[in-house]
């Protein structure tokens, strides 16, 4: 799998770019979430309303079939009757219930009315029954049976149930006679009547469904298309004894103003966020810029520059590194740097660092405008002493030879090893060449008094050459190579220094 | 200095106005009544089963009644009650016969009921929580 290699810049740009990415996606994915959350808050809290008014309305409901019951009690005629055990004119009187108050005034929708004994034996009865005229079972099931259960003080008490059959009937048994019971009637009414009601109680369209799905009520406000963005739709399952589905309600609650808010809020959402994440991201890339980028190209630069002569490379300053890594790596750099630069042998500066220095004086641009001097100097007798006591011994000579040089120059002038027992110095402001010849003069009596290498004693000569900057020549290649030949001279013709002239150019080339 | 002492007293004594007036008309009529058996809405249910020829009473006044009532029950408002008027409705000092009013914080049926155990009447039985329980329990009432 070749493939071109991405730069860190690039990579880091990918990184805060994904992160940038996800943190977007997190805004849109929170502000759907928020978007929902509240939708549902609301359905859910409608809900709650809704099943607050439902309980409210059954109560109602059941008030005043318990009133219908009662009032029906109180007639003297039903007494009378009651009393007499006529119960096909009590099935009359029941009959008439359908057209007196109660369900004229629209109180209640009135399904079925009936009698029955204290034994729940059915004496008479008026209205439909869906389960057909003759059966002894209450419209809804379970009721009777749990009437008849009861006993003492708890026989007097009312009792009603819902239910669906399948349309929803509520049932009401309510008994007759007071403190000595004589029998119950059952009021069963459809409850739908009282909920249909809620639409006002609410302000909201309504829509009823039974068990089976058929609808039993519409609002007249209810949209043709349920499409309606504003709307919300609400649905509420009105629940029997045991749980048993009776009813389904469904409202629209008018939210457009809401969801222009959520979509206003979402707006804000994504807006902070992108805002945020843009700002987060620049950062990011400023900081990963700042503390790994810069530097490590830093690094690379300096590293890639050894083997090419940059008269720019050690000018830099290397940046504090906040990552330890790139500390280490900093460390690092600077012993390899130390290592390509210095001469390990005398701890001065090499040909390399020497090339620099001269580049650097030689680029024309600053405080050395004044010129110097270039001394190329080279060790007379250095080979014999060599071969007579050894590398070692050699190596020790060039080390005394070094100290006594460094101890000779000025502050300011630059001394280095050039590589064997050649050695080369820049003296800056130096054009003279008298003052160069007093320099090099001092130098050669510096070197002139004999060496302690061990228990062994030697001595040995110097040939300084000598070139001017810029006099002899502008660029630093060919002020070496005119010092160069000059030092040749000099040690050609023992006069110990020699000064660098076009003549001795010519030699050189 | 006699009239530093008025200053002083007159704070004194509206501080302690309430204290010496009257206490508020409605209050909580005693848990019990000295030889009157107290009965619940579930006590009067099981005594008119086991005691078919109990008496109702109901002592409030006819506005209170319109609101409902026990069926059974006879009117004869506090106001009304004397041994004269409860020898209409009892045929003797030992029929038993039941008391009740609106509730708790009614006082009708207990002076209803003291003034008949002063006619001498035996058998005295007291709703305490009169009406008002009886319609909250559930039980049927009818209405005029």
């Amino acid at each position: 799998m070749l493939r071109q290699p991405i730069t860190l810049r690039v990579l880091s740009g990918l990184v805060v770019l994904v992160m940038g990415v996800l943190g977007m996606s997190l805004a849109l994915v929170t502000g759907e979430i928020h978007h929902r959350l509240t939708l549902d808050n609301q359905r859910q809290g409608l809900s709650e309303l809704i099943g607050l008014a439902v309980g409210d309305a059954l109560e109602r409901l059941e008030e005043k079939s318990r009133a219908l019951g009662l009032v029906l009690q109180s007639d003297p005629t039903f007494d009378r009757l009651l009393k007499a055990g006529d119960f096909p004119a009590i099935g009359a009187l029941l009959d008439d219930q359908f057209h007196q108050y109660f369900v004229t005034a629209g109180e209640i929708r009135l399904v079925q009315l009936r009698l029955f004994s204290p034994e729940f034996k059915l004496l008479a009865k008026a209205g439909k029954n869906a389960r057909g005229s003759s059966s002894p079972q209450a419209a809804c099931p379970g009721l009777l049976e749990s009437a008849a259960q009861r006993r003492g003080p708890q026989r007097l008490q009312s009792l009603s149930t819902l239910c669906a059959d399948p349309l929803p009937l509520h049932s009401l048994i309510v008994p007759v006679g007071g403190l000595s019971l004589r029998g119950y009637i059952e009021v069963v009414v459809d409850p739908s009547h009282k909920l249909e009601k809620l639409e006002k109680t609410l302000g909201m369209p309504l829509q009823l469904r039974s068990v089976t799905g058929s609808e039993l009520y519409r609002s007249a406000s209810w949209p043709a298309a349920q499409s309606d963005r504003g709307a919300l739709s609400v649905d509420y399952v009105l629940r029997g004894d045991g749980g048993r589905e009776v009813l389904q309600l469904t409202m629209l609650s008018d939210v457009s103003a809401l969801r222009d808010k959520l979509a206003e809020t979402r707006r804000n959402i994504l807006l902070v966020a992108t805002l945020l994440t843009l700002v987060v991201a620049l950062l990011l890339y400023r900081v990963l810029r700042r503390t790994m980028l810069e530097p490590i190209t830093d690094l690379l630069q300096r590293l890639q520059s050894y083997g090419q002569y940059d008269g720019a490379r050690r000018k830099d300053t290397v940046p504090a590194r906040a990552i330890r890594e790139l500390h280490a790596l900093q460390d690092v750099y600077d012993t390899l740097d130390h290592l390509a630069c210095t001469d390990p042998l005398t701890q001065l500066p090499n040909r390399a660092q020497f090339r620099d220095f001269l580049e650097c004086h030689t680029a024309g641009d600053h405080r050395h405008n004044g010129g110097f001097a270039l001394l190329i100097m080279d060790l007379n007798g250095f080979k014999q002493v060599n071969d007579r006591f050894g590398h070692q011994a050699g190596d020790a000579l060039l080390q005394q030879v070094a100290a006594r040089l460094a101890s000779t120059k000025r502050r300011g002038d630059i001394l280095a090893r050039l590589g064997g027992d050649e050695f080369g110095m820049i003296l800056p402001g130096v054009r003279e060449r008298e003052t160069a010849g007093i320099v090099a003069d001092k130098l050669a009596r510096g070197l002139s008094e004999p060496f302690e290498i061990g228990s062994e004693t030697c001595q040995v000569g110097v040939s300084i050459g000598i070139a001017f900057y810029p006099d002899i020549a502008a660029t630093s290649d060919k002020l070496t190579r005119l010092a160069d030949a000059a030092m040749y001279e000099a040690k050609r013709s023992r006069s110990g220094y020699a000064f660098a002239n076009l003549d001795t150019a010519s030699a050189a080339s | 200095m006699r009239l530093y002492r008025l200053w002083f007293a007159i704070p004194l004594l509206c501080l302690a106005w309430p204290a010496t007036a009257s206490p508020p008309g409605k209050m909580t009529v005693p848990a019990a009544i000295p030889g009157v058996t107290t009965l619940n809405a579930e006590s009067l249910i099981e005594l008119v089963e086991r005691l078919p020829g109990l008496v109702l009473i109901d002592s409030r006044v006819p506005a209170d009644r319109r609101q409902g009532y026990i069926q059974g029950s006879v009117s004869l408002p506090d106001t009304e009650t004397a041994c004269a008027t409860l020898g209409d409705v009892l045929a003797s000092p030992n029929t038993p016969v039941m008391f009740y009013c609106n509730g708790v914080k009614c006082g009708r049926s207990a002076i209803a009921v003291k003034i008949a155990k002063g006619c001498g009447y035996k058998k005295l039985y007291w709703f305490r929580g009169g009406f008002e329980e009886w319609k909250q329990k559930g039980y049927p009432f009818l209405q005029q």
